[in-house]
């Protein structure tokens, strides 16, 4: 396993806490899901760099896909009827897309 | 072009009788004749109009008494607007009216009684008068009369009415609970209050959308959106923005109607509206 992306996908989920603050702040609890979500893949993504245990970047890949997947499912919602906020959630969902691809290229490369 | 004829204060049968001298001395024959009578004194003008092979139409105004004569033959233009959407309408309405002579008369009928209701608010509004309206089996109906524009005369209005126009909807929670925050407000101080949701704003007028928006210090959207609207407050979802974001009527939470750019336009232009907008 390469670690250099672990580091990648470390730093895009720092990144995503500072997007999606500002998302938080429009809607509120309703993205609690994907925070949680969010906030574990950081840890498990920690814990894994730390310790370069095979399972926990498993789990830490998982749980990098559960916050891309979770931030559209709770985003869509809402975009699907606000077009004039939707420029407040872009940068987010583009960041936590990256997750995907990142997760993906730490577990088979 | 109709002729209108004040007899205010001629009592019956001496307002038949001037009629009737009005009528026989018409330059032009198809022309519509309208009298202006005092309450009462429309008694005997309907053999008058029978006299002279005219249809007779009698009004009751505030203070006084419409008798409109009609030449047999005069047909009123008809126009079908049914599945034509806001401000399709309106428009179509608008340039008719705007081609007919004043006094003259246009039957608009619709599938939608929202779309009715908008054309009357654009007809009123233009100026000239709602004479008729109603419905007809499954269709909706209006009859407007094309009057010239008053000037409006200068008069002190209590603003005793607010409107709160929203375009923001459940992707902005603070501007979406202000709505309705502000809405009780208002109401708590006695003042009537109607919300006109547009653009984004009527995201919030499906059902079930409010009820995911909720701050940890307020109760939940849906809930104070439903304190208002039983409170008293009208809500109006612009029909077009509801379409954009294919939003129906069938899709519309328990009191909330759709409504046209006419309706929205004439609540701005009301002076004894308020405006607050979001």
């Amino acid at each position: 396993m390469e670690t250099i992306y672990q580091v990648l996908a470390l730093a895009v989920l720092a990144s995503s806490m500072v997007t999606g603050f500002i998302i938080f702040r429009m809607l509120g609890m309703k993205l609690a899901l994907h925070f949680g979500a969010l906030m574990l893949a950081l840890v498990a993504t920690l814990a894994a760099l730390a310790t370069g245990i095979p399972a926990l970047a498993l789990a830490a890949a998982a749980l990098q896909v559960l916050a891309t997947v979770t931030a559209f499912t709770q985003v869509w919602a809402t975009f699907k009827y606000s077009f004039q906020t939707s420029p407040g959630f872009a940068p987010h969902l583009a960041m936590v897309t990256m997750l995907p691809v990142l997760a993906a290229a730490s577990v088979l490369l | 072009m109709a002729k209108t004829v004040s007899a205010l204060g001629i009592k019956a049968p001496n307002a038949s009788i001037l009629a009737d001298n009005v009528v026989k001395h018409l330059d032009d024959p198809a022309e519509t004749v309208v009298f202006l009578l005092s309450p009462g004194a429309e008694e005997g003008m309907e053999a008058v109009a029978g006299k002279h092979g005219y249809t007779l139409e009698i009004t009751s105004a505030e203070n006084h008494t419409e008798a409109r004569m009609t030449p047999a033959g005069n047909i009123m233009e008809e126009i079908d607007v049914s599945g034509d959407f806001c401000p399709g309408p309106v428009i179509t309405v608008g340039t008719i009216l705007a081609t007919l002579p004043v006094g003259e008369r246009l039957k608009v009928t619709s599938a939608s009684a929202d779309s009715i209701a908008d054309i009357a608010a654009a007809v009123e509004s233009s100026g000239s008068k709602v004479v008729k309206q109603g419905a007809d089996g499954e269709k909706h109906y209006l009859i407007a009369e094309k009057a010239e524009k008053q000037e409006g005369t200068q008069a002190v209005v209590s603003r005793d009415r607010v409107l709160i126009a929203q375009s923001n909807g459940i992707g902005n929670a603070e501007r979406a609970y202000a709505t309705f925050l502000f809405a009780k407000a208002a109401q708590s101080m006695g003042k009537e209050v109607t919300i006109f949701l547009l653009m984004d704003g009527v995201s919030m007028a499906r059902q079930g959308n409010a009820a995911v928006v909720k701050h940890p210090a307020f109760d939940r959207l849906d809930h104070l959106m439903d304190e208002v609207i039983r409170g008293g407050a009208t809500v109006y979802a612009c029909e077009m923005s509801a379409k954009f974001r294919g939003i129906g009527e069938a899709d519309l939470v328990d009191g909330v109607r759709l409504a046209g750019a006419a309706t929205y336009i004439q609540l701005l232009s009301d002076p004894a509206n308020a405006v607050v907008n979001f």
